[in-house]
């Protein structure tokens, strides 16, 4: 850096950047709404696209494709134990065509198939993938949903009131934030009966808190607006103000952050199915289907690999969903 | 700032190295020699206090290390181990001769005394002893150090079973002076342990592995041939591979492995003494319906069960008491039973018939059943069977001691539940459903029955070695005859056992032995 | 700053304290008994519970559990390993746990930081795609499928690393568990270096860097680097606390004998001292590391500190 002071000037030391004689033009946009515009910031997002497309395929399938075949989730026929995946005509190309090691193990059962195979009590894994799916599904959403309402509830209550209040409910949030979700979601598990409302519940406990930040800190800065302090001088009530002006202002973000907890929710499910907290006999949900197809990894990998993809899919989509409808709300993060 | 981020880089990627690189995939040196050998056990050492143990992995362990008046040789005859004994001929009065050389690792002798002390120890209350019963049930009246080397113990009836029983860990010696000395850390560790066993123990890592070395100053010390034994606590398919890789001799199939490993050479299947039944609560309306007990009965498919959904050497009950397990003039108390079970689904449609039009409504039942992997699957498939017999079952999942605590508080309806038994006489399973028994857990009630068993364990018949029997067997037949509860497999258990081991001796109605074990090169 | 922090310590100490009540009254719920052992007479099981203290009222046995904890008494086990002391037992698996979770911090963060840089330099090429590809898998895909994968092959099939954690090859045992574990910092770290990074490069004062000439290599180790790696700092400990939760589960797959499995081992024996012993410990070590992020936090950035309060 030392030459700079010796540095010689020369005349072309400074150019223009741009030509010179460019002219500025104004362009005129079509003036467009709020949702439009991030639907319209949403498609360009090639990842998010493809995650919601595989979301909607999966909870189609979760919703028929138990029904695809006569049998149920339940069914079992012993002698179909651990059966490796058969599928008519693709047989024919030397895939899912029914063998283990090199060996036919249909047999004794030659009219039989399973697409995806059959767990060690003979039952057809493609209805429980789909029924597992089904089960996950439901107690994500449940979860979620519940966390929302908690979540936006005690936000808002604790942002607009402000003061003791506000001070009392925040401590609480924070203590509750402080022990560990799989601490409180493990002992939840053992206390209540195991079941997909327990597992509902221990969700729900600590799940609200992201939401609830989220509500309050929205509700701290649009509180002080002079449209709210229009209301409130036309006479609006509390609760008038909180849901008719402060909702709509946090829905994007809300969306985001559920759509971010509903892998969590997913995730922490299939965790407590494999601490052998999950759903009991003979439900199914992705979790414990996997922790099943983990005790014949060795043997009968088959049991194990649909459930994993599926979990896999379903959490990898929901991230690259919800990436996707982060960016579209927050034109911001778009450039990133 | 610069040279701070690079020097992080190169500590961080410098320990990774360490980490990764260190001794990579490379095994120790092979130890594994032909006087060393390693097993695989699927549960956890948990105490090795002779008077508080009650696992069959502890007392394994503490039947290596430590030992009895008796000891069970290859077929379960129990042989002198620490003393000989003489019987009086009423079989009421046993005298015992402790062994002159048999010491304990701190050189102190084994004596009468410390017979006395562990069996006082054991049946104090404050001990809260498990296993302190056993002196109650096997009529022991008194038992005392006469001198240094005779025990005596005087019984108000003779015990078939009391022999084996001295060979059962809780009734093995203690060392008053030394436990005394340890106050309440005796037995928590190896360094506040003597044994008076074949071998010393040497290790023990909480939750990996635990380790014996042969006791050179035990008495028969030329019979252990082993001169280091280890067990690691591994269990399921990733011990299974640690096996195949050669690393262990001695591993549990679990029964998703079985069919890979069926042809396998160490492949070995074995029948144990435990009892899986259905406990049927008989409070609940529907239950104290027998003819819908008689469905259930009926409707279970006990063969498909151990043969289809576990494979691991289970069989079908036949009876509430196990084949192989109890004797009578070496006659198997089931062959003279013969098959009270029976599997019959028209008759269980029919007796389901029956019930629900008694009722006057179906029946919805819950099937309770703890969270291993093995009563999973057999809770699922319980549940085919009633559900094809008429039945719509609801399923209730809880970790075992859970399950326990509400079978306690009569807090179920049907539960899937094992009796391990202790002493291989029938007795410890047909004792379990007198009125009064606390493990009645249904509830059942039978005057008959509890008269029955009354007559076998007191009454005039109970010195009477046949009549005592017979009476046994009558009560199984009572018992199973009011479809009180519903047996459904004798378990078996399936190891893999490297060929080149042989010598341990599984016993279905005691402690299995590893003493013996030998390791060909 | 020092009321801040001031602050902060109390509320972390009453969460402490309020956390080991909730524990207290989870166990008073749970269902079971240490001491229902079907051969144990009902006198028995009174004694037992006399000898445990566990007859006392619910209020005494906080007090008093309270107090030995602070003198460093857990309690002891009472069926996993009975009579033997809970804090010793936790002692002896917390560091192989902690070791795990420090080796999978590690290589999170170098995999991370190559990551990131890569894909923030190669911006919106084919690398960059595949590096953000790689983190979206990373962050989603838990951790313990990633641990029957390299179980599966690199355990089963190669044969690289031992199946289950042997006490006997200590280093080579914890690689896979703490290499399943690293995906999910390895993600994190990788987007969040990638976004800091591209902040960074489209600054003003790297486009001086720029104008200057200086050599691109040289620009990124000087400059883009050294600007992204102090927020970097600050995202670690969330991670570190992601990780507490991924651990049990990676040594139940593994066998580790670490506090995750110990956890589960209590729950599933009813052995109250070693379940909350365990859960506390997880507790204890969740609110240090936040605690230490916020401080840290609070140091890097005062507006951080400012808002927190007045948020």
């Amino acid at each position: 850096m030392s030459d700079i002071n010796n540095y010689e000037y020369v005349e072309d030391d400074f150019t223009f950047a741009h030509d010179a004689n460019e002219k500025q033009l104004d362009e005129n946009y079509v003036a467009t709404s709020y949702l439009k515009d991030v639907w319209g910031n949403f498609k360009k997002n090639k990842g998010a696209i493809i995650g919601t497309i595989i979301i909607v395929i999966i909870t189609l399938l979760a919703i028929f494709g138990p029904y695809f075949n006569e049998s149920t989730y339940m069914s079992i026929i012993i002698d179909h134990a651990s059966l490796t995946p058969r599928i008519p005509f693709l047989e024919k190309f030397g895939i899912f065509d029914g063998t283990n090691k090199g060996t036919f193990v249909y047999e004794n059962f030659k009219d039989v198939y399973y697409w995806f195979g059959a767990d060690t009590l003979g039952r057809d894994l493609f209805t429980r993938v789909w029924a597992g799916t089904r089960v996950s599904l439901i107690i994500a959403f449940s979860a979620v949903m519940i966390d929302i309402f908690i979540g936006m509830v005690y936000g808002m209550v604790s942002g607009y009131f402000g003061g003791r209040i506000d001070m009392l409910m925040q401590r609480f949030a924070e203590v509750l934030n402080g022990i560990p979700t799989l601490v409180v979601v493990t002992l939840l598990g053992l206390v209540l009966q195991p079941g997909v409302e327990s597992i509902i519940f221990a969700l729900m406990i600590t799940g609200w808190i992201p939401m609830e930040r989220i509500a309050r800190a929205q509700v701290l800065k649009v509180k002080e607006q002079e449209y709210v302090l229009a209301a409130k001088t036309l006479g609006a009530k509390n609760f008038m103000i909180i849901f008719k002006e402060i909702l709509p202002n946090i829905f994007g973000q809300v969306i985001v952050t559920s759509m971010f907890s509903i892998p969590n929710a997913i995730f922490t499910e299939a965790y407590l199915s494999f601490m052998g907290l999950g759903v009991p006999e003979p439900l199914a949900s992705l979790g414990s289907l996997v922790s099943d197809g983990y005790k014949s990894l060795t043997s009968y990998p088959h049991i194990i690999l649909y459930p994993v993809i599926v979990l896999a899919l379903l959490m990898v989509s929901f991230n690259l969903f919800a990436d996707g409808l982060r960016d579209a709300f927050d034109p911001k993060m778009l450039n990133k | 700032m610069k040279k701070l981020f690079i020097l992080a880089l190169t500590c961080m990627l410098a320990l990774t190295m360490v980490a990764c690189g260190g001794n990579g995939g490379n095994d120790t040196p092979d130890t594994n020699t032909v006087k060393s050998v390693t097993l695989a056990t699927d549960t956890d050492l948990i105490s090795m206090d002779t008077s508080l143990a009650t696992d069959g992995t502890s007392f394994i362990a503490l039947t290596l290390c430590m030992a009895g008046l008796a000891e069970l040789d290859a077929n379960g005859t129990p042989m002198p181990d620490l003393a000989t004994w003489t019987v009086s001929e009423d079989g009421l009065n046993y005298e015992f001769k402790i062994r002159e050389d048999a010491k304990w690792s701190n050189g102190t002798p084994v004596t009468a005394y410390d017979f006395e002390y562990s069996w006082n120890r054991l049946i104090n209350p404050d001990t809260a002893a498990d296993y302190a019963f056993l002196i109650e049930t096997c009529y022991i009246t008194e038992f005392k150090a006469v001198d240094a080397a005779t025990f005596q113990v005087t019984m108000s009836q003779p015990c078939d079973f009391f022999l084996a029983l001295c060979a059962f860990p809780s009734l093995f010696p203690l060392n008053q002076e030394y436990v005394e000395s340890q106050g309440d850390q005796y037995a928590l560790s190896v360094d506040n342990m003597i044994y008076c066993g074949p071998y010393v123990m040497t290790e023990w890592n909480q939750n990996d592995h635990y380790s014996f070395a042969k006791n050179a100053d035990f008495y028969n010390a030329a019979a252990s041939e082993m001169e280091e034994i280890t067990f690691r606590y591994i269990q399921g398919q990733s011990a299974v591979l640690e096996y195949e890789s050669g690393n262990i001799d001695f591993v549990k199939l679990t029964s998703e492995l079985i069919d890979t490993y069926s042809s396998n050479e160490g492949f070995n299947k074995k029948l144990a003494g435990y009892l899986w039944y259905l406990s049927l609560y008989q409070p609940v309306e529907e239950l104290a319906n027998e003819n819908v007990r008689a469905a259930i009965f009926y409707a279970i498919d006990r063969e498909t069960i151990a043969d289809k959904v576990l494979k691991d050497g289970s069989v079908a009950a036949e009876g509430i008491v196990p084949v192989g397990f109890a004797f009578h003039n070496g006659v198997d108390y089931r062959e003279t039973q013969g098959k009270v079970c029976e599997f019959n689904l028209d008759l269980a449609k029919e007796y389901y018939a029956k019930g629900a039009a008694e009722l006057g409504h179906d029946v919805t039942l819950e099937l309770l059943y703890e969270d291993s992997d093995v009563s999973k699957n057999v809770a699922a498939y319980i549940q085919k069977c009633l559900q094809d017999a008429g039945f719509t079952i609801t399923m209730k999942c809880e970790p075992k001691k859970t399950r326990l605590s509400d079978m306690q508080n009569g807090d179920y309806q049907v539960a899937l539940h094992r009796w391990g038994p202790d002493y291989a006489d029938p007795q410890t399973y047909i004792d379990l459903f007198t009125t009064n028994a606390s493990n009645n857990y249904g509830k059942y009630h039978s005057e008959e029955y509890d008269a029955t068993v009354w007559e076998a364990e007191f009454g005039a018949s109970a010195a009477n070695s046949d009549a005592r029997w017979n009476l046994m067997l009558e009560a199984e037949k009572i018992l199973l005859g009011d479809y009180a509860v519903v047996p459904v497999y004798q378990n078996g258990e399936t190891n893999l056992i490297n060929p080149k081991l042989s010598g341990i001796e599984f016993h279905a109605g005691g402690v299995d032995n590893y003493r013996h074990m030998k390791l060909a090169k | 700053m020092k009321k801040y922090l001031i602050k902060r310590i109390m509320i972390s100490i009453a969460t402490l304290f309020v956390i080991l009540l909730v524990l207290f009254l989870m166990m008073e719920l749970m269902p079971g008994s240490p001491f229902n052992d079907e051969k144990l007479t009902e006198a028995q099981k009174a004694l037992l519970y006399a000898k445990y203290g566990l007859d006392q009222p619910l209020v005494v046995r906080f007090f008093t559990y309270l107090k030995n904890m602070l003198t460093g008494d857990f309690g002891v086990s009472y069926a996993i390993n009975k009579n033997y002391p809970v804090a010793l037992m936790v002692k002896e698996r917390l560091w192989l746990s902690c070791k795990i979770g420090l080796l999978a911090v590690v290589l999170g963060t170098i995999f991370g930081f190559v990551l990131g840089t890569v894909a923030a330099l190669k911006h919106n090429s084919w690398v960059d795609t595949l590096c953000s590809s790689i983190a979206v898998f990373g962050v989603s895909i838990p951790s313990y499928v990633f641990a029957l994968v390299l179980c599966y092959f690199v355990a089963f099939k190669l044969k690289l690393f031992p199946i289950l954690y042997n006490a006997k090859k200590p280093i080579a045992s914890i690689v896979l568990p703490a290499l399943a574990l690293s995906f999910s910092p390895t993600a994190s770290i990788a987007r969040f270096v990638r976004s800091e990074m591209l902040d960074v490069l489209n600054s003003d004062y790297i486009l001086l860097v720029k104008a200057k000439g200086i050599k691109d290599y040289k620009m990124i180790f000087s400059h883009v680097l050294r600007n992204s790696l102090i927020p970097v700092i600050t995202v670690l400990g969330p991670i570190m606390v992601g990780l507490l939760t991924g651990s049990s589960v990676v040594e139940k797959v593994f066998g580790i004998p670490g506090v995750g499995l110990l956890l589960i081992n209590g729950i599933q024996y009813n052995d109250y001292n070693v379940t909350i012993s365990c859960a506390f410990v997880y507790s204890l070590m969740y609110v240090v590391v936040m605690l230490i992020v916020d401080i840290l936090y609070g140091f890097i950035d005062p507006r951080i500190r400012i808002t927190k309060e007045g948020k």
